[in-house]
């Protein structure tokens, strides 16, 4: 039996996107300096929520 | 090695000092930019397969599902460079000259734990919990000695935060008092035929080469159980106490577990047990590698080569970094502004990228690769057809195994099958 296709909607186009992804930010560290790496004391103070970790029982 | 659908799960944690209630969260303003950005698909989706969103306070990506050991590597690096580029924008356009960093591990500095999960889709005839327990529990309770992260929790350097984090061996708590073994059962899937086993004892890591060797040893472990050919496996006594002990050593020399028979090993044996194993299931070059690696980095910690296997071994090389960190620079956070900046995302902040940078470390995939995953799915699993359906379609509704679709009506489509590429002939015919 031959199956009925109806016609479907278009696929709405997209909205126009504000941002492209650039690659060229994330994998060229043109910028950095080795000799000038510092540690930053933001590291060592962070704060952040608790989420889905384990702790250990007392 | 027959092909094993997997995926991992990080909460990633972003920190500005501009944050908080009279600030603004970052990881809300990431999420906003990635859904106005030609990276998002649809929902909480984008156009690599994974799914991206907020879960108790991070920034979370769930990698699309993988089939092998290698590519899960490759989209998780992906994920992990996308928030990179988010943050880089949110620096550049809204917060000036205060840093917004963001973190891929699972501790802050005040000992805050949040998480990194791994899944992998198993077959249902595989008996939970007691066949876990028997044949892969041993795998969990020793794997960290290569896979371990590297941590300070409570002010002591351990192998693995999330070793040292576990109190069970069995649980179903992904917050407190978890276990080696996770009983979370939804399988995203046909529930009939598969499960996904949730592990959460695993760390947030950096290195490819120990992701790689977490996913290659854990997925055919899991081949070997459902074969039935594990039943030989070396019985651990007590887990946990095993994993107390040994996740504050650093000496591979002092590890010890003990076995149900009363004898004394070592983690180091239990892997190569189960290394002997899965040299029955390797096949293609990949594998082979891989299979090498893992040989090679058990040896090296067995013979104190510590050097060569920080090459691969995660918190080996932490440590190293944290010791020349102190080397250079005197002061009472120098050693916590190591370990926590060694998990940095971005190349130019993280002592991880920077000692990538500088040889130290091996990788097992390039940068192309990940270019690559950042935009594209994985072309064998279903994250492919996913992504073709809402190329297709208007999408009303989206998750990993269901869409709701408006081709005139609203219309579901079950993505029950995480292998299917293509949709099943009824589902074709209409498309």
């Amino acid at each position: 039996m031959q199956q009925q296709v109806e016609e479907r909607p278009k696929k709405r186009k997209k909205q126009e996107k504000k941002l492209e992804f650039e690659a060229g930010k994330v994998f060229t560290p043109g910028e950095v300096k080795e000799e000038d790496f510092e540690l930053d004391l933001d590291s060592a103070r962070f704060k952040a929520q608790k989420g889905e970790g384990g702790d250990r029982r007392a | 090695m027959k092909k094993m659908v997997q995926g991992t799960e990080h909460e990633y944690t972003l920190y500005c000092r501009k944050m908080g209630t009279m600030g603004f969260d970052p990881h809300m303003m990431a999420l906003d930019l990635l859904r106005d950005s030609d990276l998002h698909l649809a929902g909480e989706f984008i156009t690599n397969g994974s799914r991206v969103y907020y879960d108790v306070g991070h920034f979370e990506v769930s990698t699309a599902e993988t089939t092998n050991f290698h590519d899960v590597v490759i989209w998780e690096k992906a994920g992990e460079k996308i928030l990179d580029w988010l943050r880089r924008i949110m620096e550049e356009k809204y917060t000036g000259d205060t840093k917004i960093h963001a973190f891929k591990n699972n501790t802050s500095p005040d000992g805050t734990s949040y998480g990194s999960h791994e899944n992998y889709c198993v077959s249902r005839d595989v008996a939970f919990p007691a066949r876990f327990i028997r044949e892969l529990v041993p795998h969990l309770a020793t794997r960290f000695v290569y896979t371990g992260a590297g941590d300070i929790v409570r002010g002591k350097y351990v192998l693995s935060p999330m070793a040292f984090l576990t109190s069970q061996v069995i649980s179903g708590e992904t917050m407190h008092d978890t276990g080696l073994l996770n009983t979370r059962d939804e399988p995203h899937a046909d529930g009939r035929l598969w499960r996904r086993l949730h592990v959460i004892v695993g760390d947030a890591l950096m290195n490819e080469t120990a992701i790689m060797l977490r996913h290659f040893a854990t997925s055919a472990i899991l081949r070997l159980m459902e074969a039935d050919a594990l039943a030989d496996v070396p019985r651990i006594k007590d887990p946990v106490k095993d994993v107390w002990r040994n996740v504050e050593i650093r000496n591979p020399e002092q590890w010890k577990v003990e076995l149900e028979d009363g004898s004394i090993v070592s983690p180091i044996d239990v892997q190569r047990y189960y290394l002997g194993k899965i040299e029955t299931l390797v096949e293609d070059e990949w594998e082979h590698r891989a299979l090498r690696t893992l040989e090679e980095v058990l040896d090296d910690l067995e013979g104190r080569r510590s050097k060569d296997a920080a090459r691969r071994v995660e918190w080996l090389d932490r440590y190293y970094a944290i010791q020349e960190a102190l080397e250079k620079k005197a002061g009472p956070d120098v050693e916590m502004m190591a370990c926590k900046q060694y998990s940095e995302i971005g190349m130019d902040r993280s002592l991880f990228y920077k000692r990538q940078r500088a040889g130290l470390l091996d990788r097992i995939t390039d940068d192309e690769a990940i270019k690559r995953a950042i935009q594209e799915p994985p072309d064998d699993s279903r994250a492919h057809l996913r992504r073709e359906l809402c190329d297709t379609f208007n999408i009303e509704m989206i998750d990993w195994s269901v869409l709701i679709v408006n081709d005139g009506t609203r219309r579901r489509i079950d993505l029950l099958d995480p292998y299917a590429t293509k949709l099943e002939a009824p589902y074709a015919t209409a498309s």
